[in-house]
């Protein structure tokens, strides 16, 4: 799509999703034809993000938190959000999806934040947007009986420990077995708690603790 | 089935990837790409506890959020005088002065300077 000077239209109803996120990344330049083509954009989003932070995130923070969640997320792509979102995708399925694991991690930083007690919600980093969740195989009974017995220790981890530790698994690459704190994630996070580095890694260490714990806990057959 | 509570010894590798499916499972990790398209599949019966809000009212929200973000909180520039003078009128919940006062007040200033240069 190329760029006009002044996009007369303001009914997008009929625009491709990567056209919609184009316009509304001109908001600089044209914010009447951004506001427009957001709106649209919220009207095809909202339910899939909204189903999708129901199931990720209702349980922590109820209905309502999950409306605003998904309100807030809504927002960012307007406020400068859409600069990080690059891909090559052109089918409109396949696109949907994508857009869908991007809003979701911007829903997870946002709800990071939170977790902060940030009250400006900050945008979001570029280098997390390279959906570095993999896909995982299915569960066996063993490892299903390991998550489940996980799940307490999980909830009840302090606000701290739960932020690092998401901002670990959301970089966390099964491929390649045990890994190094990767640099960029540790500063982030030094950053954001006002913590060094090195108390970083000993918190994660402390909450992998833990897990091992817990784990150790099980009863045997 | 007896059970004990054996200890049971898991890899640090092992730790990781049962904590990050764990945290896939209960967590709030966010979906891989091909979990939201199951999600979109479903979505057709799926009720939501809450409506699309009003896209206009949220770009208004945003505005105002971002206004008081740029807002400075500028504190006026005030002498001592001044700031005294304030005090008193605060103290007397926002009532003006009159001269009599005001006169008094300068004279116990200047009192107060004077014992002080005394003093020296």
């Amino acid at each position: 799509m190329q760029e006009p000077a002044k996009v007369q239209e303001t009914d997008f109803t009929e625009e491709s999703d990567a056209d919609l996120l184009t316009l509304i990344s001109w908001r600089e330049e044209d914010g009447e034809a951004a506001r427009a083509a957001w709106r649209e954009f919220y009207d095809r989003y909202f339910k899939l993000l909204a189903y999708i932070c129901m199931k990720r995130f209702a349980s922590q923070i109820g209905d309502q938190g999950v409306n605003d969640l998904v309100n807030d997320t809504s927002l960012r792509v307007f406020d400068g959000g859409t600069d990080t979102f690059k891909t090559d995708e052109t089918d409109p399925e396949k696109l949907r999806h994508l857009i869908g694991a991007w809003l979701s991690q911007i829903a997870l930083n946002i709800f990071r934040a939170r977790l902060r007690g940030e009250k400006r919600l900050p945008l979001v980093q570029v280098e997390e947007f390279e959906f570095p969740i993999e896909e995982s195989p299915p569960l066996s009974g063993e490892r299903a009986e390991q998550c489940e017995q996980l799940k307490e220790v999980l909830e009840d981890l302090k606000p701290r420990e739960r932020d690092i530790l998401l901002a670990r698994c959301a970089n966390y690459h099964r491929s390649k077995g045990k890994q190094q704190f990767e640099s960029h994630v540790l500063e982030r996070l030094a950053k954001d708690w006002r913590i060094t580095k090195d108390n970083v890694r000993q918190i994660y260490s402390r909450t992998m603790r833990k897990v091992e714990e817990q784990l150790s806990q099980r009863p045997a057959r | 089935m007896a059970k004990n509570n054996k200890k049971t010894k898991i890899t640090p590798d092992e730790l990781e990837q049962i904590t990050f499916d764990a945290m896939r499972v209960h967590g709030v990790l966010p979906p891989t790409v091909e979990e939201v398209a199951a999600f979109d599949a479903e979505l057709s019966d799926v009720d939501l506890p809450f409506g699309a809000s009003d896209p206009e009212e949220l770009l208004k929200k945003l505005e105002t959020e971002v206004d008081a973000d740029e807002q400075e909180v500028i504190l006026p520039f005030t002498t001592m005088e001044e700031t005294s003078r304030n005090l008193a009128r605060a103290a007397r919940q926002g009532g003006e002065l009159t001269e009599d006062i005001e006169r008094r007040m300068a004279d116990d200033k200047a009192k107060l300077l004077q014992d002080e240069h005394d003093k020296e």
